[in-house]
């Protein structure tokens, strides 16, 4: 998979190392910002502080 | 990088064709998926821990001071204020998700404090401060006001909360002025004693006393079974145009 993706990044090697670089940070963006949230939400049942 | 290796190795190998590099390239691809979701489920707890939890205490931290700030223009300071045992009847209940005061707990850290909103829904708890009950007292009111907040994660606001000694205050700020607060005690229960929140904690009697309740999970971290119950008794009021004395005043806003 990994290995898929750097063979069809274009440019040498450090282009490359470039691109995967700007992945990576896209990634983190769209967990820190999107994902991560989204499942905190789903697990609020289980860090419940109230009494009830 | 492992896929592209056995695929090479598996292409040499004229006499067995196919099927043995397919295997081997889904294994592969098998393999790096799930090291990466153990490197995400990994990613998700640090940001829970860290990362979320720090913002989450840096933005309430800041909305409080704000409210004090923005209430502060109204409180002239005065050299021995006047602090009044019955605090006037309050009448406007704050709905879920408003910010209708500060609360203030100088043993949690010097100036340390955070909003007080309406309402215990998760999305109060879980961004914007420590929810009032919507069943419980106003604050200073005969009764029992309470609030709820998280011990770990979301902000940690209550996260030491067992530190508390005999002789502490807790103060809650509104627009009207300092409800102070003295801590009694702490106790354990699990999460279906709704009675901690009654009038009267515990027993049905009719209230007399004028108490705060705070409520939050037990034990740290990670677990949800108990809760950590802590009570504090009103001492006295002093109305927002009369000022707080020097000495908490002190302890308040030493500071953000």
């Amino acid at each position: 998979m990994y290995a898929w993706l750097w063979r069809h990044l274009p440019g040498p090697w450090w282009m490359r190392v470039g691109f995967c670089v700007l992945i990576l940070a896209a990634v983190a963006a769209l967990l820190n910002w999107v994902v991560f949230p989204w499942v905190d939400g789903l697990l609020a049942p289980w860090q419940s502080v109230t009494v009830r | 990088m492992a896929a592209r290796r056995h695929g090479r190795r598996a292409q040499g190998r004229a006499a067995q064709p196919g099927t043995a590099s397919v295997l081997t390239r889904v294994l592969g691809v098998l393999g790096e998926l799930l090291i990466t979701f153990g490197v995400l489920v990994l990613a998700f707890v640090a940001w829970q821990l860290w990362i979320q939890d720090a913002t989450v205490s840096t933005q309430q931290g800041d909305r409080a001071a704000a409210l004090s700030r923005q209430w502060a223009s109204k409180s002239p300071s005065h050299a021995d204020p006047q602090g009044t045992k019955t605090p006037p009847a309050a009448s406007t209940r704050p709905t879920v998700g408003q910010a209708f005061g500060v609360l203030h707990i100088p043993r949690l850290g010097v100036g340390w404090s955070r909003p007080l909103i309406g309402g215990t829904t998760i999305g109060v708890l879980n961004k914007l401060g420590a929810g009032w009950y919507p069943q419980s007292s106003l604050p200073g009111q005969i009764g029992n006001t309470a609030f709820a907040s998280h011990r770990g994660g979301h902000g940690s606001n209550f996260r030491y909360l067992d530190t508390l000694r005999y002789g502490d205050v807790i103060v809650l700020e509104t627009e009207q002025g300092w409800y102070v607060y003295d801590y009694r005690n702490t106790e354990y229960v699990m999460d279906t004693a709704v009675s901690v929140v009654n009038p009267v904690p515990q027993s049905t009697a009719a209230a007399k006393a004028r108490l705060l309740t705070l409520t939050t999970c037990n034990p740290y971290p990670f677990t949800n079974g108990e809760r950590m119950i802590v009570y504090s008794v009103f001492r006295v009021f002093y109305p927002r145009n009369g000022g707080l004395p020097a000495s908490l005043s002190a302890q308040l806003q030493g500071g953000r």
